[in-house]
Formats: structure tokens, sequence, C-alpha cells
């Protein structure tokens, strides 16, 4: 019985988001420049919200309405990408200590089945799921898919519920895109 | 209770002090982000739900996420429309309703799914 592997990885790849997630708190999330980052992003996001619903049912803006809209938009993605600058030292952190996990963890687990797919794995997630096993049956699961499956549905759930997402207001900007046109 | 939670997000033209037009709704409790984090956690627990279901039953092949998919779906336009009752274009739409915490849910439900038939049945 092979399927308490596929539970051991689970563990593994908790273990490493919480671990990633203490780091980024200790130095980052417990600053007060990210605190105060958050805060005006979230502040900025809503009055610009509220702006846009004014204004939206208005037939025609004013000239200055537009502007403060504008001038609104150009600070929020000013302070989103200082957000995400920020972060830079705990993303990089968590990619390098992820990475380590993953080639400790499957050096373990090498060659190894540890579990049973309900489905046949499709072309696309084929090389992850037949990966380090030598195996004509494509329901045969290794450890790679596990892993993926885990980081990707896990830490984005336990950063939920540590309050370590950042504002929806931030996923919305795009700080590469170019400034609006001002009206002459 | 039902039709308490639902006065808190409906528009209201009886006063100033009910609701605003992000749909604040009354003592702000059902806000546009508190929704979004509602219906992210009802997607998880459906994909935790049905992962465990579809393992143990075995429900297999395309099926079982196809399944998924659609009771994902139906749960949150359910919530949102018909227990709610609020106005999709105050919150963003039906896409942002629906997209909000679909992905996370797809991987999740993949690894209840996965764990419960591997244990279960091998």
């Amino acid at each position: 019985m092979y399927s308490w592997d596929s539970v051991q990885i689970v563990a593994v790849s908790i273990a490493g988001t919480l671990f990633c997630e203490l780091v980024s708190w200790v130095l980052i999330y417990r600053t007060g420049h990210y605190k105060s980052l958050v805060n005006s992003i979230t502040r900025m996001g809503k009055k610009l919200e509220a702006m846009k619903a004014e204004n939206g049912g208005l037939s025609i803006k004013s000239k200055a309405q537009k502007k403060k809209e504008e001038r609104l938009e150009t600070l929020l993605k000013e302070k989103s990408f200082d957000l995400q600058k920020s972060k830079m030292t705990a993303t990089i952190f968590a990619s390098v200590a992820l990475l380590i996990l993953y080639t400790l963890t499957s050096k373990h687990f090498s060659g190894r089945i540890v579990a049973k797919l309900p489905f046949e794995a499709p072309w696309i997630i084929k090389g992850a799921t037949q990966r380090g096993i030598n195996s004509g049956d494509l329901t045969d699961c290794s450890m790679t898919y596990i892993y993926v499956v885990c980081s990707a549905g896990l830490r984005p759930n336990i950063q939920k519920l540590l309050g370590f997402t950042p504002p929806r207001q931030v996923s919305k900007q795009n700080p590469f895109d170019p400034k609006p046109q001002e009206d002459q | 209770m039902a039709s308490s939670m639902r006065r808190r997000v409906a528009r209201s033209d009886k006063g100033g002090d009910e609701v605003d037009h992000e749909g604040a709704g009354i003592e702000g409790e059902w806000d546009k982000d508190k929704l979004l984090d509602a219906l992210h956690w009802l997607k998880q627990i459906m994909g935790v739900i049905c992962g465990v279901v579809f393992g143990f039953l075995p429900i297999t092949g395309f099926v079982g996420a196809a399944a998924f998919a659609a009771i994902n779906a139906a749960s949150s336009h359910t919530f949102y429309h018909s227990y709610l009752q609020i106005d999709e274009d105050d919150y963003g739409g039906h896409s942002a309703l629906l997209g909000e915490g679909f992905m996370p849910s797809v991987f999740v439900f993949q690894l209840c799914w996965i764990l419960t038939y591997s244990l279960v049945h091998y």
C-alpha cells in the first residue's frame, strides 16, 4: 500500500509552506513599511471604486473627474509596484526553499508510485505524473504531481488563512501599463 | 435569518445609512471583499467535499472533473444569486464572482480526489 506516501508528501508540502510564510512574516509582513503600503493600497482602491461607481451613472465625465481618477489610478499602480518590490526578498527565499525541499523529497521518493490517479493522465500533465517512474500505466502517479498539486492548491489557501495575501486592488494593477494620456 | 442576510446586500431606497454603492450593506457586513472571501472559501469546501465523495464512490475519468466544475459553479451562483440576491454588476459581474478562488479549488479537489481514491481503493 503506497498511498500513505502521498500523505507524507502533502505533510512535507504544508510544512514547507508554513516555514516559508514564517520567514516572510519575520522579514517582510510584520514591518511597518509593508503594513502601511497595504493600508494605503486598500484605502486608495476603495476610493477609486467609489469614484468610478459615482461617475459611472454620469453620461459625460468632467475633465476634473477624469483627471482625479487617472491620478488615483497612477498612484495605486505606483504603490502596487512598491509592494511587489518589498516582497521580492520573501519571494526569492520562498522559491529557493521550496526548490530545495522538492529536490530532497524527490530523491527520497525517487522511482516510487505514490498514488493512483482516478483518471488517465492527459498529455499536459503526463510529464509530471510519470516523472521518475517507469510505468506504462497512465493512472500511476509520481511524487512530482502530488507536490505540484499541493503547492498550487494548499499554498494560496494557507496564505489566505494567515492573512498574508496582498490586497485585491494590487492584482488588478499592472505597473507596466502605459500612463493614460492627459487631456490638453 | 436568510431574509436579514439578503437585506444586508440588497440595494435599499429607504435610507442613506443602509447601503452604499459598493454594496456595503447594513453595518458593512457583506461588502465586496467579504463576499469574495466567502465565495473563495465556499469553493474550497466544495472542492474538499467533491474530492472525498468522488474518490470514495468512486467517480473516475473526465466525468468527475466536469461534475466538479459544474457543482462548483452552481453552488457559487446559487449562493450569490438565489440566496443573497445581489446585483452581480455591483460586484464585478459573474466572471469575478465565479472566478474568485476557482483555480485553487480545482487543485484542492484534485488532491482530495486522488488521495481518497488511492487510500480507499488501493
